[in-house]
């Protein structure tokens, strides 16, 4: 099923938002992850493993894949996992305004990123969440500057699944 | 009859594929029921209308749930204590962006929303949409599961709104993060929920098939269901949505009283060759509008013209040594309307009311010490008329417009 996903037919996706969530989805996108897929597979199994993995494993490499979508994907995962690792990904993406593949509606990639940041780090004196589109360059800017001063002071709580500085 | 077509629908893709499959999902494209287990919630969107207050009330229950229960301790910690917040802030989200006095003719849309929070996509109640909510670190897919056919997305057939469905298998799914990018989608989602499509379409490249973009669809208004950075409805939103609903459309009626006024100064009206300092005249009657689109104007209340005394337009010495004097032999009028005739908008507005009559114009007598000669009086068919806007009524009140007919000023008054 993961291996069949085509971000163009609707009705592949929405065979795999059935096993979102469960067990065997996780599996299953595990051993994609595993194997020398790409593309859309690829895709698919990075969002139905980033979804509910707790391991973060299979994750790291997706960082340096060619496809942004997928890198950021992966990046969130890592973050909301604990891992450091995807910091680097996610303050490289903060204004990257291309579509995030299989994003429904539309979300620019530096949207989710900025997403992302704004819901696992909890530090204070973190940048205000954008509250309209005419705030996301700002926004971008601001986080990536504070993860520059910030990223190497912050730790991860995870009882509240959240980022922290001292 | 709704529920046989969905069920037809679900064969026709099992037999034949999904090229000529009806169902859908309110955010993505058309796709095929895979599980027989779904059902429509009854109860679960409900429309009632008060003619009395002129409202609509459009209620709906939905009932969330956690998506992800197996997720580690962040997840958890959402699951446990979030959700009833959550309820709470969507139903805010929603609400404030419905519930801005949007009015369909003069019947204006309440929205409400109920939300209890649930177990799973196998237990959510009978009464409720069930909404998954997707509380991943990837939670990049919005959409409301239905029954609808996606081309048809600019219909205002009832039989072609979104009917949302509960399916353990493919649960319709809002993220956790509703305000990621200052989009109200939430508030987008819902109305799917109550019946409404996408008014956004994806490009694909022609080459390798994949979606490089979202465009908003040709004609459709720039607003929540077609962008989400705009949380608000354009009229041609709101009619669809209650022309698509089960409100009985006929039964809604809203009736306007119209006063037209009138009045000329150094008016040459009145009669062929003589001027008043002032003429006035006003006309009444009441339009009524009926949901199904059609119109009637009745109770023409005419009111005969006045004017001040005429005198001719310069003075005029007579041979007799006199000045020529000027008096009414028959009156003049400026209109008695008997018919009336409407016309509305794209969206229902402006409402264009013409009222046709007789113009009557006067005879006078001119006269001196010696003798008097009268003027020709004569009748003219004539229109006068003007518009409005059903929704841009300000203490129950609003000025239509005079550009129909010179001289006429108008006021409606809502009933």
């Amino acid at each position: 099923m993961i291996e069949a996903a085509d971000l163009g037919n609707d009705e592949t996706i929405n065979a795999i938002e059935g096993v979102r969530f469960t067990p065997a989805g996780e599996e299953a996108a595990r051993a994609v992850l595993a194997s020398s897929a790409s593309g859309d597979a690829l895709w698919a199994a990075t969002w139905v493993y980033a979804s509910s993995a707790a391991d973060p494993a299979p994750l790291g490499p997706l960082l340096n894949n060619a496809d942004a979508s997928i890198r950021a994907m992966a990046a969130s995962a890592l973050v909301a996992l604990g891992e450091d690792s995807g910091f680097a990904v996610l303050a490289a993406s903060v204004s990257d305004a291309d579509r995030l593949r299989g994003s429904v509606p539309p979300l620019a990639i530096g949207s989710f990123a900025l997403s992302t940041l704004s819901r696992y780090v909890a530090a204070v004196g973190v940048p205000a969440e954008p509250a309209t589109e005419a705030d996301l360059a700002a926004a971008a800017a601001n986080w990536a500057a504070w993860l520059r001063e910030h990223e190497n002071q912050l730790t991860f709580d995870a009882t509240s699944g959240t980022w922290n500085t001292p | 009859m709704r529920r046989s077509l969905g069920c037809l629908a679900i064969v026709f893709g099992l037999l034949l594929g999904p090229a000529l499959v009806a169902p859908v999902a309110g955010s993505t494209a058309a796709t095929t029921i895979r599980s027989a287990s779904y059902t429509t919630p009854q109860g679960a969107v409900t429309w009632t209308v008060d003619h009395t207050a002129k409202i609509i009330t459009v209620s709906v229950n939905l009932q969330i749930y956690a998506g992800c229960r197996h997720c580690g301790a962040a997840f958890n910690e959402f699951i446990e204590g979030r959700m009833e917040s959550l309820a709470k802030d969507m139903s805010k989200r929603i609400r404030d962006v419905w519930n801005q006095h949007n009015h369909y003719y003069c019947y204006e849309l309440i929205f409400e929303v109920n939300i209890t929070v649930g177990r799973d996509s196998s237990h959510v109640d009978g009464d409720r949409v069930g909404i998954r909510v997707d509380n991943s670190p990837v939670n990049i897919r919005d959409f409301v599961y239905g029954l609808a056919d996606k081309d048809k997305w600019n219909s205002n057939d009832p039989a072609d709104r979104v009917e949302p469905i509960n399916d353990p298998d493919h649960p319709s799914t809002w993220s956790e993060r509703h305000n990621r990018r200052g989009h109200d989608e939430y508030a987008h989602e819902f109305g799917h929920v109550i019946g409404l499509h996408d008014a956004y379409e994806e490009v694909k490249d022609p080459t390798t098939g994949k979606v490089v973009k979202s465009v908003l669809r040709t004609g459709a208004p720039d607003d929540l269901m077609g962008n989400h950075n705009y949380p608000f409805l354009a009229q041609q939103t709101i009619n669809r949505l209650v022309e698509r609903s089960p409100v009985d459309r006929s039964k809604l009626k809203c009736s306007y009283r119209v006063v037209g006024s009138f009045q000329e100064a150094n008016s040459y009206v009145a009669c062929a060759g003589a001027v008043s300092p002032l003429i006035t005249d006003t006309v009444e009657f009441t339009v009524t509008l009926t949901g199904d689109g059609a119109s009637t104007v009745t109770d023409f209340k005419n009111s005969k013209t006045t004017f001040k005394a005429l005198t001719t337009p310069v003075p005029v010495s007579t041979r007799a040594g006199g000045v020529l004097r000027v008096r009414v032999k028959s009156d003049p009028e400026i209109l008695d309307a008997t018919r009336g005739t409407v016309k509305l908008g794209p969206d229902h507005d402006p409402v264009k009311v013409v009222v046709a009559g007789v113009y009557t114009l006067g005879i006078c007598e001119f006269y001196d010490r010696t003798g008097r000669r009268l003027s020709e009086g004569a009748t003219f068919d004539t229109d006068v008329g003007t518009t409005f806007d059903t929704t841009k009524f300000v203490g129950g009140t609003q000025e239509g417009s005079s550009d129909l007919a010179l001289g006429w000023t108008w006021v409606i008054t809502s009933l």
